[in-house]
């Protein structure tokens, strides 16, 4: 295996310097690969695991041009964020990312995704909204995210661009969140049915729970209910054995079954998944329950196919009968809602990209701003000095006046093309363009400024 | 104050705060200003009642008008207080609603001017017997909008409709706990009301019950409201049977406050 220099250690520190800065054009690539683009084959190989993370890093970081790395790697997606300095395309962004994954280009071939620029960062937000996650709008991601940046950042391959989209990237996903409904609702079986639950109890804890038969979907369930809170559980299955089992496993109390129809008197909430061919729980049995004075509300849950629960058992005043099929509807109508607020998140992430790219373009120019700004005052400072030293009998009011004017008259002579110039910058600027500004305006070489720009 | 037009004021505030409460988007917290439309239209509300006619004090007794208006907002007041107490319960904008409805729709079709009032409402009674009255029934009006939420959401429930859990609406049992605790204060006051009017009426007219529409709807609605009490502690009965029981107790209590427009009898005033 042949490591790349930074890995081996040969280049001390990396070509880019401590803050990861990258001269002239900002470009950022994204390649990546993802559930939808690749199967499960093609994305193991490329899947990095945490400790792998910053070795990984340092080799794409390591890559001719490459100033800055930032990878994403979850088990649905592994992206890799470049940002390069002029004339890095996207093959060569593409060549960096099967080199970090120790692939060939030929495998990675019609499976890899590329995007550059406003498009890569448009993509990261929407990634971090949940917009491109198999489960749309899941908050997992947002963790992954957070960690894919610390860990760039503790490897030193996110620079001033990348920190900064990491950072905006995940406030775009809570701000997607906070603003549309992307995440509302549950998708899931056995989380719709305990939102059920709770849409007919307050709360879980002082609820009787029976479970009828340990079937997988109903064990699901019922080790969901006893998460969210259920205290109560009753397990009876056909075999006591397989109820006591489940029992031990969720905290719960095994009953043999021929005491089914004691449990279903005192049950709030009946979860069923028999194998048994004819309805165990009968209109009569629902009935009877009802009929010791006990009218209060029962959720009857019946995932069993075919149906433990008799359909008739709805037309009972304070029974709610809720079978595999209604589940699932509930399930698939909690997908589409969120996905019919894609759009919105799609808006949200793409006018946080254009502000993003705005404050990179603009990047490129920052440390010919402040040069200019610096040299400016250098100019007016000696210019005071000499008038102060001329006329000796000013009075501290004028002198404050005379300074004022000054600052005043520097700051309105530069504004203007100042402004000029990050706009011009924002819509790209060519490094032959960038020295004939700095021609223009006859400042000194860049290396022998000292002080660097913390931040835009 | 009895002017139609500028009930629309705070009534309307209290309609577009209700419904948006009620039919707000899924998931989202009610934002603030509905809140700030709420207390607004309550602030508006105030002004009317304050800038009333001070030479009759007991004429928002006898105009029904003048007793829409100041009921509903206490109504309001109620509602801003209960859903300060009870946490989750602030979404129960039908409350609003039903204020707003009757300053809007009910108010500007009752009588504004009371008939000469009459003379027995100069009674210390007055003090015992109508303050009682009328709390009991703001909270049997708040009892009944819960119920009324009962049964909605319960129905969407029952109708497997996906809606029932887009996460705005309160639970079921949230909402029976809520209307019996409304009952639960209504109930004694209505009983010491009903009493202190029983003994005020034999005062008056010698009769420990006057045989009006008015007074025998009164009563019927205490016995459902009874009964209602009895089923819950003694059986244990739950759910859409003692939503119903609150809302024909309250449909009771409504006409026996409405009752004197259209009967007869000694009592015709509210």
């Amino acid at each position: 295996m042949i490591l790349p220099a930074a890995v081996t250690g040969v280049k001390a520190t990396p070509p880019w310097g401590d803050g990861g800065e990258v001269h002239g054009q900002v470009n950022i690539s994204l390649v990546g690969v993802n559930h939808l683009t690749a199967g499960v084959a093609v994305r193991e190989r490329v899947a990095i695991a945490p400790r792998d993370l910053p070795s990984c890093l340092l080799a794409a970081a390591a890559c001719e041009g490459v100033g800055e790395a930032l990878l994403l790697s979850t088990c649905n997606r592994s992206e890799l964020y470049l940002v390069a300095a002029n004339g890095c395309c996207a093959a060569g962004a593409a060549h960096v990312y099967s080199l970090v994954h120790q692939l060939s280009p030929e495998q990675l071939c019609g499976h890899t995704y590329t995007l550059q620029d406003a498009e890569a960062v448009a993509h990261m937000f929407k990634v971090a909204a949940g917009a491109e996650s198999m489960v749309v709008g899941e908050t997992e991601i947002m963790g992954q995210l957070r960690r894919a940046v610390e860990a760039a950042r503790a490897a030193g391959t996110a620079g001033r661009v990348l920190s900064r989209l990491g950072d905006t990237a995940l406030a775009v996903g809570k701000r997607a969140r906070t603003e549309t409904a992307v995440d509302r609702g549950c998708v899931s079986v056995a989380s719709v049915a305990v939102r059920l639950a709770l849409q007919v109890f307050d709360e879980l804890a002082s609820r009787r729970v029976l479970i009828v038969g340990a079937g997988e979907l109903g064990a699901l369930v019922a080790r969901r209910m006893v998460d969210c809170g259920a205290g109560d559980v009753t397990i009876t299955t056909r075999t006591l054995s397989r109820a006591e089992a489940l029992a031990g496993d969720i905290g719960g109390r095994a009953v043999p079954f021929d005491r089914l129809v004691d449990e279903l008197l005192k049950a709030d909430i009946v979860v069923t998944s028999t194998g048994s061919s004819t309805p165990l729980v009968s209109v009569e049995r629902v009935e009877a329950a009802a009929g010791r004075g006990r009218r209060r509300p029962t959720l009857l849950i019946d995932l069993a196919v075919p149906r433990d629960v008799d359909p008739a058992v709805r037309a009972i005043d304070d029974v709610y009968l809720y079978d595999l099929d209604d589940l699932q509807r509930l399930v698939q109508d909690v997908e589409g809602r969120r996905c019919c607020e894609l759009p919105l998140v799609e808006a949200i992430a793409e006018e946080e990209a254009r502000r993003f790219m705005l404050w990179a373009k603009s990047q490129q120019v920052t440390p010919l701003v402040l040069q200019l700004r610096r040299q400016a005052d250098a100019i007016r400072a000696e210019e005071i000095g000499r008038l102060l030293a001329t006329t000796p009998d000013l009075t501290g009011k004028t002198e404050r006046a005379v300074h004022l004017m000054s600052k005043r008259l520097v700051r309105r002579l530069l504004q203007g093309p100042l402004e000029r110039l990050r706009l011009l910058a924002a819509e790209g600027l060519s490094e032959s363009d960038l020295s004939l500004i700095e021609e223009l305006f006859t400042l000194p070489d860049e290396a022998e400024e000292e002080e660097e720009p913390t931040d835009g | 104050m009895g002017d139609p037009l500028l009930l629309l004021i705070p009534g309307g505030g209290y309609l577009a705060a209700g419904a948006t409460l009620t039919f707000r988007r899924a998931g989202h917290r009610p934002a603030l200003w509905i809140a700030a439309l709420v207390y607004a239209s309550l602030a508006t509300h105030i002004v009317l009642l304050v800038l009333r006619d001070y030479s009759e004090p007991t004429a928002f007794v006898a105009s029904f008008r003048e007793a829409a208006v100041s009921l509903s907002g206490l109504l309001v007041v109620a509602y801003l207080i209960v859903s300060r107490m009870l946490q989750g319960m602030g979404a129960l904008g039908l409350v609003p609603a039903v204020a707003g409805l009757a300053l809007v729709l009910v108010a500007p079709s009752l009588p504004a001017v009371p008939a000469p009032v009459p003379p027995i409402l100069q009674s210390a009674w007055f003090l015992l017997h109508v303050p009682l009255c009328l709390l009991s029934h703001l909270m049997y009006a708040m009892a009944g909008c819960g119920a009324v939420m009962y049964l909605v959401v319960s129905g969407l429930l029952k109708a497997r409709r996906p809606i029932a859990l887009s996460g705005g609406l309160p639970s079921l049992e949230s909402l029976d706990r809520f209307s019996h605790r409304m009952a639960k204060i209504g109930f004694p006051l209505l009983t010491a009301g009903l009493l202190a009017g029983m003994l005020w009426s034999y005062e008056v007219w010698g009769q420990v019950i006057p045989e009006a529409p008015k007074q025998v709807a009164a009563f019927a609605s205490w016995g459902v409201y009874a009964a209602y009490f009895h089923a819950r502690n003694a059986r244990g009965t739950r759910g859409r049977f003692c939503a119903w029981m609150l809302v024909a107790g309250f449909t009771l209590a409504l006409a026996g406050l409405l009752l004197p427009l259209v009967s007869g009898g000694p009592h015709r005033f509210i």
